[in-house]
């Protein structure tokens, strides 16, 4: 009887999508002119500091491009009033900005790659000349959240040169950071898929499901960030029990094979993304608040307060999923009819209805991801998608099915992530270390490293 | 889990009614034909419809969603109506901002044209490991990327021959299915898949590095390797055939590219009618058993995953030979998805079902596309802008191509021409 949900699940699907379109467009009215704004108040801060630390005091967050130009034939003086350009690989423009009183030129870049920085020789002062003057730009690789340092080969030099054991104190946050938020999408996609035995494909996009909800109410109905991420997270609980009342329950009812709804699964997650592309656009979008702050020190590390909010908030959520689990009749129940499904519907308990339950979790967690990632960086389409063989890697690595191997796997895999390009890994793939773990850990240990055996098959 | 399903408490003669699938199936081709497929879908939601009228008039015991069924043949008779317009309206009249001829001239083009040879190709692949041996290889854009590098590379960077580059490029895969197989075909079917995207992953993002675009290309991918290829060309002016049209360039690339898709047909065919054959899908019916007969599982599974690695390497040498570029994004896991879907369309376990699949694939796309394009381009579009915009208009047919990839595996899973038992959907 409930199969004729799919049919409604199909119809809501379309009606969404006519409902969000106007919507998007309405929020894209909004975002565009508050975009140029953000790099050149950046630059702006630093210059009423006159600087005693190397470190610029108010670097934004995320990757940036920094260049100090000093003059090497005048005892290094900071070469003050010359405009430089950052301009990514596919020649559209980053931003531009004028060395401050230091010297010092800060630019936002959106993300990690290779960018062309062109120092504008016109506004060079009188008597300072380039040491080669028909090369005004310079290639950087951006590689890390933080300072990328660029050096000119000129008459003017650089002088940034961020110490190792610093760089690694920032990827480690980042990666531990990237890890806990992964961990939320993995725990969802563990519990699933131990309930369920389903490989859900679809996953990333539930991830971007959280992240485009913040979004859309945050630009499109004007709530603070905080709200719409507290309400995207319950708008994913209601996807996910539509999800499986709608779609994946008719499907087990009707004795459909696992790599049938796999399959399924695929299709599902196509839908979604492109329905995602439709409504959102194909470019990155930024939420209304905390797009970039300064960071604060403590210590060893220096985090930007909504780093630590994302830190904070994403340990809590899995400690308090995981007693939940622990301890409670229905984490019990989960357990039990992950560790065999027809043993616990003949003791008593209601599988179908403790499936529900691990969907509406599973996906809240999920969303939960989603929504920190748009907070941290942008909104975009694709941003599940790039994140779901990495989150297959973490389930994989730590052993499908179990909690603590999700866990454990995503903290691996997160600071591997980031960690690696300190140690040789080519910046621009440094997921594929991640994924070559994947393949790594199939060939020697396929139940993963907290699995058991007999899950393998 | 199924014991579980079933109510405990319903006396045996009760049984509970269930909706009939073929209702659903209506509903939902009805709702698709009025809003994603302009119309194309809603025949069939119709002709579902009574389908599903029929069976539940002759067993309303078992059966109910007359509502259901009942609402679908409407929707269906709306689109229908909605079909019927706009063809008698854009072809024979000039008020529709859509030309109706051009639409189907572009999807006809398409669906002979060398975009359905590579998807053929792939799929044909495809076909061999999912199809006959039950292997879920999702990996297959990794098998046309190396078959595609392996040519641009050797002659770009290495400054290779052009007949040993294809010679390296027919190897590539092969070598990628060992070292793809030897780790992952052990383990169970979810595990093979994960493992094979990850892969196909890997070689796109490496293909793509900045690090190494010295060799590879990076983003911009590789270019002038395929002047030999050309200067074959026996044609030198623009084939135009009324219904198709093809340039001089894409000419010849449709005689080879139906030739090798010819080829390979000819090989599986073979193939498979051998005893060889008989042990692959022996293999996908129950491994167990074959492996109580004595024979050596693992190394049949080894040979499949050569085999169709083989088949996708040629789509991506050929995808690299009619294009002359070689770019990183041609090669990503939504490829492998469509290709999937090309073969599921046509009907898995079928000699010509993937390649059947890959033309009403296309077909379907670049009509959608054609149409839903026209009819959102000038200055005053058949759909508002609010509705849908040029850009949007785009992405409607890979919605389409999701929901239709679900609906495919629910309803139909064997496709046009498939047999339902013998597709490896099961669980294992």
């Amino acid at each position: 009887m409930r199969l004729r949900l799919l049919a409604l699940f199909a119809a809501g699907l379309a009606f969404v999508m006519m409902v969000l379109s106007p919507l998007a467009a309405l929020a894209d009215g909004t975002t565009e002119p508050t975009e140029p704004t953000s790099t050149t108040s950046s630059t702006e801060e630093p210059a009423d500091e006159t600087g005693e630390d190397a470190e610029p005091v108010e670097p934004p967050d995320g990757p940036y491009i920094t260049v100090v130009l000093l003059d090497s034939g005048n005892d290094d003086a900071p070469i003050v009033g010359v405009t430089l350009t950052v301009t990514a690989e596919d020649g559209t423009e980053v931003g531009s900005a004028v060395t401050n009183d230091e010297g010092r030129v800060i630019i936002e870049t959106p993300e990690r790659g290779a960018y062309e920085v062109v120092l504008d020789q016109d506004t060079l002062p009188e008597g300072t000349e380039l040491s080669d003057p028909d090369d005004a730009s310079i290639t950087i690789q951006v590689r890390f959240d933080g300072p990328n340092p660029g050096l000119f080969p000129i008459g003017v030099e650089e002088v940034v040169a961020v110490p190792f054991v610093d760089r690694l104190v920032t990827a480690l946050t980042s990666g531990v950071k990237f890890g806990l938020i992964v961990a939320l999408a993995a725990l969802g996609l563990s519990l699933i898929f131990g309930t369920t035995g389903l490989t859900n494909f679809a996953h990333g996009e539930l991830i971007t499901f959280g992240a485009v909800m913040t979004y859309v109410a945050n630009r499109g109905f004007g709530l603070p960030v905080i709200l719409s991420g507290v309400l995207a997270v319950a708008v994913s609980a209601l996807f996910g029990w539509a999800q499986e009342r709608g779609l994946w329950r008719p499907l087990r009812r009707r004795g459909t094979g696992l790599i049938a709804m796999m399959i399924v699964s695929i299709g599902l997650g196509l839908l979604l993304r492109n329905s995602f592309q439709y409504s959102i656009g194909s470019s990155r979008q930024s939420l209304s608040q905390y797009v970039s702050q300064g960071r604060r020190d403590y210590g060893f590390i220096s985090l930007a307060d909504k780093e630590l909010a994302i830190i904070l908030i994403a340990l809590v959520t899995i400690t308090v999923a995981c007693v939940l689990l622990m301890k409670t009749r229905l984490g019990k129940a989960m357990r039990a009819v992950s560790d065999n499904p027809a043993l616990s519907a003949s003791s008593g308990m209601k599988v179908d209805s403790v499936i529900g339950a691990v969907w509406i979790l599973g996906t809240a967690l999920t969303g939960l991801a989603g929504v920190l990632l748009a907070i941290n960086s942008q909104v975009n389409f694709l941003m599940g998608f790039k994140l779901l063989l990495l989150v297959f890697a973490a389930v994989t690595l730590g052993g499908l099915g179990t909690i603590w191997g999700a866990l454990f796997g995503s903290m691996i895999i997160g600071v591997m992530v980031e960690v690696g390009p300190l140690f040789g890994v080519p910046s621009s793939i440094k997921e594929v270390g991640a994924l070559v773990v994947l393949i790594l850990v199939l060939l020697l240990r396929p139940q993963g490293i907290l699995g058991r055996r007999e899950r393998i098959g | 889990m199924s014991a579980t399903t079933r109510e405990p408490s319903a006396a045996p003669t009760l049984r509970p009614k269930r909706t009939h699938p073929a209702a659903i199936a209506s509903a939902v081709l009805g709702v698709a034909g009025l809003t994603l497929t302009a119309g194309i879908a809603s025949p069939f939601a119709f002709w579902k419809g009574r389908q599903a009228l029929a069976a539940i008039e002759a067993d309303p015991d078992d059966y109910e969603g007359r509502n259901l069924a009942n609402l679908g043949r409407v929707l269906g008779v709306l689109g229908t109506v909605l079909l019927l317009t706009w063809l008698v309206l854009g072809l024979f009249t000039d008020t529709l901002p859509v030309d109706i001829a051009r639409v189907f001239k572009t999807a006809l083009n398409q669906a002979l044209g060398p975009n359905a040879i590579v998807f053929a190709l792939a799929a044909i692949g495809l076909n061999v490991h999912f199809g006959y041996t039950g292997l879920l290889n999702f990996g297959q854009a990794g098998f046309m990327a190396v078959g595609a590098y392996g040519l641009a590379v050797s002659v770009v960077t290495f400054d290779i021959s052009f007949w040993a580059a294809v010679g390296i490029s027919l190897l590539a895969p092969i070598v990628l299915a060992i070292l793809l197989g030897v780790p992952t075909l052990r383990l169970r079917a979810d595990y093979l898949a994960i493992a094979t995207i990850a892969t196909a992953e890997i070689l796109r993002l490496t293909f793509g590095s900045v690090e190494m675009s010295d060799t590879l290309g990076g983003s911009n991918g590789l270019t002038g390797y395929a002047s030999t290829y050309q200067q074959l060309n026996p044609f030198d002016s623009r084939l135009d055939l009324g219904f198709v049209a093809f340039s001089a360039r894409d000419t010849w690339s449709v005689l080879v590219g139906w030739s090798m898709v010819a080829i390979c047909l000819l090989i599986v065919w073979a193939l498979m009618r051998s005893p060889w054959g008989r042990v692959l899908r022996s293999i996908r019916e129950d491994e167990d058993a074959v492996r109580s007969l004595g024979k050596n599982v693992f190394a049949y599974k080894m040979q499949a995953l050569v085999l169709g690695g083989m088949f996708g390497g040629l789509a991506g040498l050929f995808l690299a030979l009619k294009q002359a570029s070689v770019v990183p994004t041609d090669y990503s896991t939504n490829v492998t998805f469509f290709a999937y879907t090309a073969l599921l369309i046509g009907g898995a376990a079928r000699v010509f079902g993937p390649v059947v699949g890959a033309m009403i694939f296309w077909f379907l796309i670049s009509g959608l596309g054609s149409f839903l394009g026209q009819a959102t381009s000038g200055i005053d579009p058949l759909v508002p802008t609010w509705i849908m915009d040029n850009t949007q208009s785009s992405l409607v047919r890979f919605i389409a191509t999701g929901l239709g990839l679900m609906l495919l595996m629910i309803f139909r899973p064997q496709g046009i021409f498939g047999d339902r038992r013998e597709i490896a959907i099961d669980e294992r």
